[in-house]
């Protein structure tokens, strides 16, 4: 056939093509018999590609049978209904705070209404001092054993230190990597200037780092940094994802993602936060003699 | 409920292929459905809220799936047909035009397929098919034509035959 250049990837289509691609869409599901717009006859009149391209779609349609047949009987739903429900149940949080101390509330008071209570109370508070009194007593001093230890857990000090840097210089490339994506404009700009290849290598690079960064960050009880390199991270994969060639729908897909987890922004504000940690990171505890005197 | 839950296994059925994974999903779906139902402000239908929930999740699913097993990029090559790859031992054994086109539907990237099964099954309009997904619909259109278009590729002996 002269015109089975008309690939999936749109291939050999024009700019004008894209549009009827899009009118084609619309038109393919309501039949053949369906009014075509004047500007699409007109267009595949003149366009092979098109022409081609909407016959065999609307004859690829009327190939596809209809959904396939899911039905189950009665018995699976039941089944399916008790899963669900046991599953829920399992994965259901703790009740809420407040009903939480309702309940201990109304425990209490009906507790206060008890004759015995307020011996047994008595009786509790006095054990507590005891055992307060006891354990002043016990204050053995430090087995020199364990001296080892504190003196590793006092090396590992360092450490917050460096992962300070590793985020900070993780952000900074995630935010390049980002900015040149956010920045391309989808209407205008030729998809070729944003070098799609080098981008998802890079991407693909920050995705393997995330993980080992976001365990590091999550030992090192940084639950917010952790979460947004995780933020990051789906978004990297999209990138990571993407097609070499210019794949202008995913492309808009990611600029919605990152906009809408206001992701440019949390990384600047990190940015900020782990600039003034760092500077304090590494003043010295004490001053050196040249600043006393 | 049980009418909710036959249309969403419908659709996690048409989104997987496979009962299994269907299965799982839409207990998936409903666990979601179960813990969120508080937050649902019904702004939209409760069938179309839970269809939003099962796409998303089926997208989540997908993209950590072919992200660990497909390292950054899909092995279903568009381009491999009938006689070039894995699948083709799968397709020898398929005779009905159902497996055929369950078939081709394999070769589609989860976006595509979730796009083409709300429209083409369950007859969402493509504005429906935008908000389900929480995407613009000129992005609904080119997804559906890119669609199509390893559709037909996919089945063309089918049209020959």
């Amino acid at each position: 056939m002269a015109n089975r250049n008309v690939s999936s990837n749109n291939h050999g289509a024009s700019k004008e093509c894209i549009p009827m691609q899009h009118l084609m869409v619309e038109l393919l599901w309501d039949g053949v018999e369906h009014d075509v717009p004047e500007r699409l006859q007109t267009h595949i009149k003149g366009c092979d590609a098109c022409r081609i391209a909407f016959q065999d779609m609307q004859h690829t349609v009327q190939l596809l049978p209809p959904s396939p047949d899911t039905e189950l009987p009665e018995a699976y739903w039941e089944a399916f209904t008790q899963r669900v429900i046991n599953e829920a149940a399992r994965e259901k949080r703790s009740p809420s705070t407040v009903s939480l101390m309702q309940q201990r509330l109304q425990t209490l008071w009906d507790r206060v209404g008890n004759r015995q209570f307020f011996p047994r109370l008595g009786f509790a508070l006095a054990l507590i001092f005891a055992g307060v009194f006891i354990g002043r007593m016990w204050d053995a001093p430090i087995d020199p054993r364990i001296m080892p230890d504190i003196e590793q857990a006092s090396t590992e000090m360092i450490a917050p230190a460096q992962l300070t840097e590793r985020t900070r210089r993780y952000l900074d490339r995630s935010s390049v990597l980002l900015l040149g994506l956010v920045n391309f404009d989808v209407g205008a700009d030729d998809p070729a200037v944003i070098h799609m290849d080098r981008k998802r290598t890079m991407a693909a690079e920050l995705v393997d780092e995330a993980r080992v960064l976001r365990a590091d960050l999550n030992a090192g009880r940084e639950q917010q940094l952790a979460q947004l390199i995780e933020d990051l991270e789906r978004i990297l994969i999209q990138i990571a994802n993407l097609e070499a060639r210019e794949d202008v729908p995913s492309i808009e897909l990611i600029q919605r993602g990152v906009d809408h987890g206001s992701l440019l922004l949390k990384i600047n504000l990190e940015q900020m936060r782990l600039g003034d940690r760092a500077a304090e990171q590494s003043t010295p505890l004490i001053p050196d003699a040249g600043a006393i005197f | 409920m049980e009418d909710h839950q036959r249309s969403v296994y419908r659709l996690t059925y048409q989104l997987t292929g496979r009962h299994e994974d269907a299965e799982d999903l839409a207990q998936e779906v409903f666990i979601k459905v179960h813990a969120n139902l508080d937050g649902f402000r019904g702004e939209s239908a409760l069938r179309s809220w839970i269809h939003r929930i099962a796409v998303n999740t089926y997208l989540n699913k997908r993209r950590k799936k072919s992200f660990s097993l497909m390292k950054y990029r899909s092995d279903l090559d568009e381009t491999a047909g009938p006689s070039g790859s894995e699948r083709t031992d799968n397709a020898a054994q398929m005779n009905s035009v159902q497996k055929h086109v369950a078939w081709a539907l394999e070769g589609l990237s989860p976006k595509e397929r979730a796009a083409f099964a709300l429209r083409h099954y369950n007859e969402l309009s493509v504005r429906e098919v935008a908000e389900t997904m929480n995407i613009a619909e000129g992005t609904v259109k080119s997804l559906l034509f890119r669609a199509v278009q390893k559709l037909r590729k996919q089945l063309a002996f089918m049209k020959e035959g």
